[in-house]
Order: C-alpha cells, then structure tokens, then sequence
C-alpha cells in the first residue's frame, strides 16, 4: 500500500490540525510496519504512537523534517524498533514465535497462513534487509527515497533490495518444502 | 552477470511499479526472464503484505493522535512576542551599531546637549565642553566659554528644580548673601551643613564654586565651597560704594594722611605705612587725592588699608562677621563695645592685614545712620585746597635757616 507524501510539500506551519491530519494519514502504515517487522500488536501502537511524539519533539526543539515526513516518521519507526529489539530481545523471539496467534481474529485463515509465511522467512533475513523489503515493496517507498531513508546510494538499495528477495524466496521455498515434508 | 541481473530486477520492478504486467515486463528480458520471474512474484507478493498486516484499532488511533495532540499543547511555546525581534536580532543589532558610530561623533554631542546632572549623557556633555576649552586657544575666547559654561550650569538647576530632582551639582557665582543658616550663590540658597568644606574666606560679591546635592526644596546642600579671590580693581568714580545701603564708609586713610598733610617746608613728608600696602576693597579713599602736599616720591594709591564704616551685622560665622557686605575677622584684640548681634547696627573700624579685614573695633549703633545726600567721596570743596606756597601758621623756628632742599613744586599738585 503505497503512502503518499502529499503533506509536506504543502506543509509550512505544524498546527495542532495539520498535525493531526499528519497522523490520521501515517499512523496505520507506521503501525503496519511496526507490526510486520516486530510482530507484536501492543508495540507496534507503542512505537508508532511513540514516533508521532517524536515528531512533535522535533517540532518544538526546532529540528522538524524538511523533505519528507514520511521517510522522517518510517525512519524514527526503524530506530524505536531497534530499540525496541535491543531492550527485549528475549520477548520479541517470543512474540514472533507466537506470532500467528496475535492476529488469529484480524485475518482470515488463509491470508493469516500467507502472512505468517512471509514473516517466518523474513525473521531469517538481516536487518537492512528486511527494512529495504518492507519499504520498498510493503509501503511503496521509491528507490530514491528509500536510499535517503536508510543513508545509502540508489545503486546500494538495488542491490540490497535484489539480494534480499533472494534471500526471502530461498526461504520462502525452504519453509514450504519443510511444510509440505 | 549479477551485477546485469540486478539492474534488470530493478528495471522490471520499476515497470511494474508503472503499472506494466509481469509478463510484459519480462518480455523485455528473455534471456534472464527465468530467473527475474520468481524473484519478481516474491516481490508481488510482499507488496500484499502490506494488505495483510492488521490495521490499527480506530481506539488505537484516537489515543495515539490524542496523545501526540497533548504533548503539542505542552510543549508548544507561548506567544512571544519579542519572537520577530529574535528573527532580526542580527539586523537589530547592526542597525544600533550603526546608529551608536553616527551619533558617537556630533551627533551623540548634541543628544547630550539637553541633559542634566544625573543624566547618563551627562558625563559625555561635560567632556565636551572641556573638548571646547582645550580646543580654544585665544584667551577670550576661553573666557566666553567658561562664561556660558557657568550660565549652563545654573541652567541645569534650575531645570532640575522645575523637576524636582535630586542630583550632585556644581556651579559658581557671587555670593549675594550670607547668613548663620546659609549662603545665596547666584542666586540659589546654599545649606551649610558640619562636613561642609569651606576653603577661602567668604565674603559678599566674591565668587564661590559650589560642589554638592541638589535638594528637592531646590536648595543645594554643599559639600564644599571652594572661594575665588577676585582681583578687583577700584573704580575711580567709586561706583562700588553702594555695597549694602545705607553704609557711610570713612576712609581712615585721609585721616591719616591728613597728619602729615602740612609738611614742614623744611622737611619732607614721609607717608604713613598705610599707604605701601594695596588692600583688595572697592572702596576707593579718595581723599588721597587732596594730598598735593606730598613729596612727588610718593605715589598717591586708591587703595585702603583701613575702614570705619557703619552699617548692619548681616552674620556671624565664627569669626568672621558679615557687616555691610564686609567681611571682618574678629580677633581677640578687637574691642566689641554693646554686645552688637546680627541685625544690629555697628560702626566698624577695621584693618586689612594678611589679606583679610581684622576687626579693631566694633560699636553698636542704636539707629542707622542718615542716607547720606552726597557720595562720601570727598568733594573738591571738602578736599584741602592746596596752596602753591605752603604756609605755615606757625612757622618753626630752627636754630639754622633751613635749607629746602626739594621745594614743592606747585605743578605736581593735583587739580581736583
């Protein structure tokens, strides 16, 4: 689900209505992909309530975002998630490995199995590249932005981004050869 | 080649990005289409994941924007309005600068020009005007200056005192009256208090400095006093006389003078020690000028060094008693005859020794004396009408026929 930036270019003061329609717009993607990266459906709201807090820290120490809002909220979301792992890492191999059983009442049966397929191989890639994934193709961040997102070079997020999918299908096929076994 | 698949997996992922079909866009690359598919299917299918994840409560929602609502209104800052003023503090700040470097030369002069004591311009007038006097070569010029300086003082004061401000002043000027409570300056009531410092001997008409504070009641606590002897040159039409009225002034002088008036024709007339010395009075004896008996080594001088004068006691500071505008010093040698207090008329005979009027005597007067209807200098009809020959009633008789050595010569004397 591709998130448009249409805020900040039209953004030149931080009112209390601008703000809230900022979050109204970025609060589901920022909790999804907390969610899809952690698991967890209390951190996620946690962190992405969090990264909006943030953002108004920024807006008063008078360091908001300049270009992009959205890279600015998906990049903080990153940092707290980091965060978040290092402080837990014990309960977060817990929440993922119950993972399936967070949603068990959001999702249907099967997109619950697709979904928690995709997240079993992702828990085996690295980090970055599980971020260039999830930006890229779970929130439709263009190379451009990605790459500014994460502080690399256009030419560094194609090849990340390809080795990455590598990655996941080699998992993906491992994970439904071992199913179907 | 991996490097050429992973440009082309960026390319298809592009294109499908586009809009473009899976198919299509791997048309495009035959020769790699069998391992650009599956990696191009994984990709289709992680961007479901984005669909499959759960949304967030509408709870969860509210509470967040609540929350961040909250933490915008406590933190945000107040209205500040001195905030367009931080934006342009630099510009601010070398705009005063600017103004402080045009107005530090005349212009910062004449902004000082109407300030008073107590003023934090003030110190910048006052070095101007010393600027003024160091830049001032000619001699009367610097006395001009020094002119308008003392009238810009008592113009400070007076604009102090229409304000009802207190303030160290310092000014100069006549002293125009003095008292046991205080003195008038140039017109401004000076207080005399225990730490006052009062150097010179005051007298009226001499010039006093005055250092001190400027009281609300417009009077001017002094602190010190410092007075100026002024070198006053005796009017010959005696203009000076009218000191204090009613005041007769009798110049013991030619009283003197008049003992040795008639010189013995044989001798030669030595002048009293009372005309060697030069007394600062405007009082001009002219009853020297009816001396045509003197010896022509005698320089005839409008100075006096004696006084007997009646008049009132206008105070009595210590030692020194105000009498008629003339300040006498008693001493213990004077004879004070019927207890004369302030107020009181006295007949004052006085001396001037070790530049100052030593009281000898001091006579209280029960009535003032009558206006006198003519000026006391002496008229030519009062004066001794010198003869060309001198002749004396009694001739004296010497032993030896004296010889005159220096006759008297009629063209010397004086024509009044």
């Amino acid at each position: 689900m591709p998130v448009r930036n249409e805020l900040i270019s039209n953004l030149t003061t931080w009112d209390a209505p601008t703000l809230a329609k900022l979050h109204d717009q970025y609060y589901p993607a920022i909790y999804r992909y907390v969610f899809v990266r952690l698991g967890d459906e209390a951190a996620a709201q946690d962190i992405a309530s969090e990264t909006f807090l943030r953002l108004i820290n920024a807006i008063q120490s008078k360091t908001p975002p300049h270009t992009s809002v959205r890279g600015w909220l998906f990049g903080t979301a990153t940092h707290l998630i980091g965060d978040y792992v290092r402080r837990a890492p014990r309960e977060q191999a817990r929440i993922e490995d119950d993972h399936r059983a967070e949603f068990s009442t959001e999702m249907q049966v099967e997109k619950r199995l697709q979904f928690g397929a995709i997240r079993a191989a992702m828990r085996h890639l690295t980090p970055e590249q599980e971020q260039v994934l999830l930006l890229r193709f779970g929130n439709g961040f263009p190379l451009e932005e990605t790459a500014a997102l994460m502080g690399k070079s256009v030419n560094a997020v194609k090849v990340l981004q390809f080795r990455a999918t590598q990655a996941l299908r080699k998992l993906m096929q491992q994970d439904h050869v071992e199913q179907t076994d | 080649m991996s490097s050429k698949l992973t440009k082309a997996y960026a390319d298809c992922l592009q294109a499908l990005e586009n809009g473009d079909e899976l198919e299509a866009v791997l048309a495009n690359y035959q020769e790699l289409a069998d391992e650009l598919r599956p990696l191009l299917q994984c990709a289709l299918t992680l961007q479901s994941i984005g669909r499959l994840a759960p949304t967030p409560s509408a709870l969860a929602l509210r509470a967040s924007r609540l929350q961040m609502l909250e933490r915008y209104e406590t933190t945000r800052p107040k209205l500040n309005w001195a905030a367009p003023f931080q934006r342009w503090s630099t510009a601010i700040i070398g705009a005063v600068t600017l103004i402080f470097f045009v107005l530090s030369g005349y212009g910062i002069v004449q902004a000082s020009a109407l300030s008073v004591p107590g003023d934090t311009l003030y110190p910048i007038k006052r070095t101007a005007e010393q600027i003024r006097l160091w830049l001032s070569f000619d001699i009367h010029d610097q006395q001009s200056l020094k002119h308008e300086f003392e009238m810009e003082r008592l113009e400070e004061i007076h604009s102090l005192n229409s304000q009802g401000r207190v303030a160290p002043i310092e000014f100069s000027g006549l002293i125009e009256r003095l008292t046991d409570t205080g003195w008038q300056v140039a017109g401004i009531t000076v207080t005399l208090s225990a730490a006052t410092r009062v150097e010179g001997l005051p007298h009226i008409h001499a010039i006093a400095e005055v250092q001190g504070m400027l009281q609300a009641d417009g009077t001017v606590l002094a602190e010190t006093i410092q007075i100026e002897e002024v070198e006053e040159k005796p009017e010959p039409d005696n203009t000076a006389m009218p000191i204090v009225a009613p005041t007769q002034v009798t110049p013991v002088a030619s009283s003197t003078l008049t003992a040795s008036a008639t010189p013995h024709p044989t001798s030669t007339p030595i002048p009293t020690a009372t005309h060697t010395t030069q007394a600062p009075s405007p009082i001009a004896p002219s009853a020297t000028l009816s001396q045509p008996t003197l010896a022509p080594s005698v320089t005839p001088t409008h100075f006096v060094t004696e006084l007997e004068f009646t008049g009132m006691v206008q105070s009595i500071m210590g030692e020194v008693w105000q009498i008629a505008g003339h300040a006498l010093t008693v001493t213990a040698d004077t004879e004070l005859n019927g207890n004369p207090q302030v107020g009181q008329w006295v007949k004052a005979h006085a001396v001037w020794e070790n530049g100052r009027w030593i009281a000898r005597q001091i006579e209280r007067r029960d009535e003032p004396p009558p206006l006198p209807t003519s000026s006391p200098i002496p008229s030519p009809s009062q004066t001794h009408e010198p003869s060309k020959t001198p002749k004396p009633t009694e001739p004296p008789e010497p032993t030896e026929p004296p010889e005159p050595t220096e006759p008297p010569e009629p063209s010397e004397t004086p024509r009044p």
